[in-house]
C-alpha cells in the first residue's frame, strides 16, 4: 500500500492538469456541503436556543412597540418603552394565568463608564421563567444584593463587573444565544433603584421615562395548559388601564421553524443537486482520461504490476484527490463562510449560532465522508473500464501489427 | 525451448483476416531470433502474442513447457515482472516519472528487489548507452532515439528470460544502433532468449559470428 | 519568461481588484451605518479602508506595469504593513460597533478580515514566487 501511495502522489503532483481538473469540482462540492452543514447546524442551534428563549404563550408590550419587541426577540436589542404601572400584580390575579413576569430594559449605556458597553435587564427571580434555563451555572441561593447574572459574551474581571463605577458579584453566566442578548447583564429588580441612582450619578445620559423611574418595559405571560389565551387577553383588555401590545413568542417560534425547514430544504436539495452534478462530473472527467490511464495501466500490467497494485493505486489516488479537494473545501468554508455566520442570520432573519472547533472538525468528516462516497461511485465503472483491453490492444497503436 | 507457440491465430476484432493463422514456433534458451517482414506483417502482434501480452484467438503458447493458458493474472504478473521482457515498439513510459524510475518501474512494487542495487545497475547501463546524465529526466525531454535506449535499459536490466524486442534500433543512428544490437547479442550470450521484430534493413546488425541466429520471413 | 510574465499579469491584477475590493467593501458590498451627527468607529474605519484600498489597488496597477522583478519584489513588501492595516484597523485601531445587531458588526468587519487575509496569502505566494531560486532543473526542450 506504501508503495502505490508513494506512486499516486508522484502521479497527483507531475499530473497538473488532471489534478487540477480533478480537485476544482471536489473543492467547490466539499465547500458547498460543509458550508450547507455549517450553516444549517448554526441556524439550528440558533433556533434551539430560541425555543427556550421564546417560552412564553404571550408577551405585552407598551402600544405600538410590537415590531421592536419581535425584533428584540430575535437578535436581542432591546428598545427603551415603559409601562407606567405595575400590570404585572393584576394579571397574575386573573383566570386561566399560570405563571407571570415583567423585565425592565436600560438600554445600551455609554460604554465609557462601564468595562464594556451592555444591556441591563432587571428581573424578577422569584416569578422567572425565562431566564432560568439559560443559567448556566446555578445560583444556589438566589440572587442577591449586589451580584449580577452577566450574557456569554461578557467578560468579568475577577468575577466582579464594573458598572456605573460600582463594582458587582457575577454569579452566573447565561449560554451563547449567538445574539446581543450575549451582552446583557441580569439584575434582580430589587436593584433597579439604586442602579439608576448610581448610573445618574454617573452622568449616564437616561430618558425621561427612565428617570421617572417607569415600571416594566415587557410582561410575559403562560396560561394554563388548554386555557384559550384569547380569553387571558380579553381580561388584559378589559383590566389594564394602559394600551398595550401583544407578541406570541411560541407563534414567531413555529413560524420560524417553518422558514428553517425551508432553509434546511434548499441546503440539502443544494448538496443533493451538487452531489448528482459532480458523481457525473467525476465519471465524465474519468472517461476523458480514461483512453490515457488505459495506457498507464497497460504499461504497469507489461512490467508485471498485478492487477491488485494497479486498482490500488487507482483508489488511493481518488482517496487522495477527496481529502486533497474536501481539505481545500472545508478551508475555503472555514475562511469564506465561517466569519459572515452572523451576516447570514441577519440577512435571513434567523438566530444564528456558530459551530465550535470541534463541531467543525466533525462537519469536516462529515462532507469527507460524502465526498470519497461520491467519487467512489463515480469511479466504480471508469476503474473497471481502464482494465477492458489487453495490455497490447490497449497500447497498440492504429495500423501497427 | 522457452517459447513455442502451437498453432496459434490471431484475428483482431472487427477485421476480415487474421493476423496470421495457425503458427507454430519453437524459441530455444539463448537463441537470436529476428523476424522480418514488411510493415503490417504481424511481427509486433506475434511479439505481443509470445509475451502474453495479447491472447490469441486461438493455439496455445507454451513458456518453458506450462501451457500459459493455465495461468492466472497474478502468474503473468510475476513471469511479467521477472522473466519475460518487452521493448515496445513506441516508447512507452509513465510521464509523472522520471526516466530512472521508469527504468525501475518492473521492480518498484516488488517488494523483495534490492532497489539501490538495480538503481545502479541502471546507471551503469546508461552510462553504457551514453545517457547518463538524463535519468532524472522526465521522459517528454528525452528524444526519440534516447527513450528507446531508457526502454532497452528497461528491458534488459534484470536478464530476462525472454526479451522481447519490438523495433529496438529503428530511428537511432547508426552508432547508437550499434550499442544496441551488441548489447542484445551480449545478452543473448549470457543465456537469454531475444526474439526481435525488425524491417529487413536491420537484419544486418544482429548478425554475429558464432552465434546462432534464425530469420524468418514469411510466416503468414 | 512567459511563465514569468504570466505570473506578473495574474498577480498584478489579483493584488489590484483585492485592492479596489478592500475599498468597496465598507461603501459598497457591506456598507456600514450611515453616520448621522455621531460619528461612530465604523465610519473611521471606513474612511480608512477607502484610502488603504485605493493605496492597495494603486500598487497593483504598478506590479502590472514594472517589469524589473526588484522593483516588483520591494513593492510586494510595501503591501504588507498595508495588507495588515486592512485587518488591524476594524480589529484594534479604530474597530466598528460592538453590537452583534449592526450590520458593521456582522458584515464588514468580517468581509474586511477575508479580504485582508487573501490579499496576505497572494503577496505571500507572490513575494516566494518572485525571489525563489531559477529551478536546477531545466526543461531540455
Amino acid at each position: 500500500m506504501w508503495i502505490e501511495g508513494k506512486e499516486v502522489w508522484k502521479r497527483i503532483k507531475r499530473n497538473h492538469t488532471s489534478t487540477i481538473l480533478f480537485l476544482l469540482p471536489i473543492a467547490l462540492f466539499s465547500w458547498l456541503v460543509f458550508g450547507g452543514i455549517l450553516v444549517d447546524a448554526s441556524l439550528s442551534r440558533g433556533m434551539k436556543k430560541l425555543e427556550q428563549r421564546l417560552g412564553a404563550d404571550m408577551m405585552l408590550v407598551p402600544q405600538g412597540q410590537a415590531e421592536q419587541a419581535e425584533g428584540f426577540l430575535l437578535e436581542g436589542a432591546r428598545g427603551s418603552f415603559y409601562f407606567h404601572q405595575n400590570i404585572e400584580d393584576v394579571i397574575s390575579k386573573m383566570e386561566g394565568v399560570q405563571e407571570v413576569t415583567a423585565q425592565f430594559f436600560l438600554k445600551s449605556l455609554s460604554a465609557d463608564c462601564c468595562t464594556s458597553e451592555v444591556e441591563i435587564v432587571f428581573y424578577h427571580p422569584e416569578t422567572d421563567f425565562l431566564l432560568q434555563p439559560w443559567i448556566e451555572s446555578q445560583i444556589k441561593d438566589g440572587i442577591k444584593e449586589n451580584q449580577v447574572v452577566i450574557g456569554y459574551a461578557i467578560e468579568p474581571e475577577n468575577g466582579k463587573l464594573r458598572l456605573f463605577g460600582q463594582s458587582y458579584d457575577v454569579v452566573a453566566k447565561m449560554a451563547e444565544t449567538g445574539t446581543s442578548l450575549d451582552k446583557s447583564v441580569y439584575f434582580p429588580f430589587s436593584a433597579l433603584k439604586e442602579v439608576l441612582k448610581t448610573a445618574k450619578k454617573k452622568g449616564a445620559f437616561l430618558t425621561d421615562e427612565q428617570e421617572k423611574e417607569a415600571l416594566l418595559s415587557t410582561v410575559y405571560i403562560n396560561v394554563l395548559p388548554g386555557y384559550d389565551t384569547s380569553k387571558v387577553l380579553e381580561q388584559c383588555h378589559k383590566q389594564l388601564e394602559e394600551p398595550f401590545d401583544v407578541v406570541y413568542p411560541r407563534k414567531i417560534q413555529s413560524s420560524m421553524g417553518e422558514e428553517l425547514n425551508g432553509i434546511y430544504t434548499l441546503l440539502h436539495g443544494m448538496i443533493w443537486i451538487g452531489g448528482a452534478l459532480l458523481t457525473a462530473l467525476f465519471f465524465l472527467l474519468h472517461m476523458i482520461f480514461a483512453k490515457s490511464r488505459m495506457k498507464e495501466v497497460a504499461l504497469l500490467r507489461i512490467f508485471g504490476v498485478t492487477n491488485g497494485s494497479i486498482r490500488n493505486m487507482l483508489w488511493t489516488e481518488n482517496l487522495f484527490l477527496c481529502l486533497i479537494g474536501s481539505g481545500l473545501g472545508c478551508l475555503f468554508g472555514v475562511w469564506f463562510i465561517y466569519p459572515f455566520g452572523h451576516y447570514i442570520g441577519m440577512v435571513l432573519h434567523m438566530p444564528y449560532l456558530g459551530p465550535s472547533g470541534l463541531e467543525m472538525l466533525l462537519q469536516w468528516v462529515y462532507t469527507i465522508g460524502i465526498v470519497m462516497a461520491v467519487g467512489c461511485l463515480a469511479s466504480l465503472y471508469p476503474t473497471w473500464y481502464v482494465f477492458g483491453k489487453e495490455p497490447y490492444i490497449a497500447l497498440r497503436k492504429e495500423g501497427e501489427n | 525451448m522457452v517459447v513455442e507457440a502451437k498453432s496459434i491465430t490471431v484475428q483482431y476484432k472487427g477485421k476480415k483476416y487474421p493476423v496470421f493463422k495457425d503458427l507454430d514456433i519453437e524459441v530455444e534458451k539463448g537463441a537470436f531470433f529476428v523476424l522480418t517482414g514488411e510493415s503490417g506483417s504481424g511481427k509486433s502482434t506475434l511479439l505481443a502474442t509470445l509475451g502474453g501480452y495479447l491472447t490469441a484467438n486461438s493455439g496455445s503458447v507454451l513458456y518453458q513447457g506450462e501451457d500459459t493458458k493455465q495461468w492466472n493474472k497474478k502468474k503473468w504478473a510475476d513471469v511479467h515482472g521477472n522473466e519475460i521482457s518487452y521493448l515496445p515498439q513506441s516508447n512507452l513510459f509513465l510521464p509523472y516519472d522520471t526516466v530512472l524510475d521508469n527504468i525501475l518501474l518492473p521492480y518498484r512494487f516488488q517488494k523483495k528487489k534490492d532497489l539501490e542495487q538495480l538503481k545502479e545497475q541502471a546507471n551503469e547501463w546508461l552510462d553504457q548507452f551514453g545517457i547518463k546524465e538524463l535519468a532524472k529526466y522526465y521522459p517528454h525531454e528525452l528524444s526519440g532515439g534516447e527513450q528507446k535506449r531508457a526502454a532497452l535499459v528497461r528491458a534488459i536490466l534484470q536478464k530476462p528470460k525472454l526479451l522481447l524486442a519490438d523495433e529496438p534500433t529503428t530511428g537511432l543512428d547508426n552508432e547508437t544502433g550499434e550499442v544496441v544490437a551488441k548489447a542484445l547479442k551480449e545478452l543473448a550470450l549470457q543465456g537469454t532468449s531475444i526474439i526481435v521484430g525488425t524491417h529487413d534493413a536491420c537484419v544486418e546488425k544482429y548478425k554475429t559470428d558464432g552465434h546462432h541466429l534464425d530469420i524468418i520471413k514469411s510466416y503468414r | 519568461m512567459k511563465l514569468q510574465q504570466n505570473i506578473r499579469w495574474i498577480f498584478g491584477s489579483l493584488i489590484l481588484l483585492n485592492g479596489l475590493l478592500v475599498a468597496s467593501t465598507p461603501t459598497v458590498l457591506f456598507p456600514v451605518c450611515k453616520s448621522g451627527g455621531v460619528r461612530m468607529a465604523c465610519y473611521y474605519t471606513k474612511q480608512a479602508e477607502i484610502g488603504l484600498g485605493a493605496a492597495i489597488a494603486f500598487i497593483g496597477l504598478l506590479l502590472l506595469l514594472i517589469q524589473k522583478r526588484e522593483i516588483r519584489i520591494g513593492l510586494s513588501l510595501s503591501l504588507l504593513p498595508l495588507v495588515a492595516l486592512v485587518i488591524v484597523y476594524p480589529t484594534y485601531l479604530l474597530g466598528v460597533c460592538h453590537s452583534n445587531s449592526m450590520s458593521c458588526h456582522v458584515g464588514t468587519l468580517p468581509a474586511l478580515k477575508v479580504a485582508g487575509s487573501i490579499l496576505v496569502v497572494i503577496t505571500l505566494i507572490y513575494l516566494r514566487l518572485l525571489t525563489r531560486k531559477e529551478e536546477e532543473h531545466v526543461d531540455r526542450r
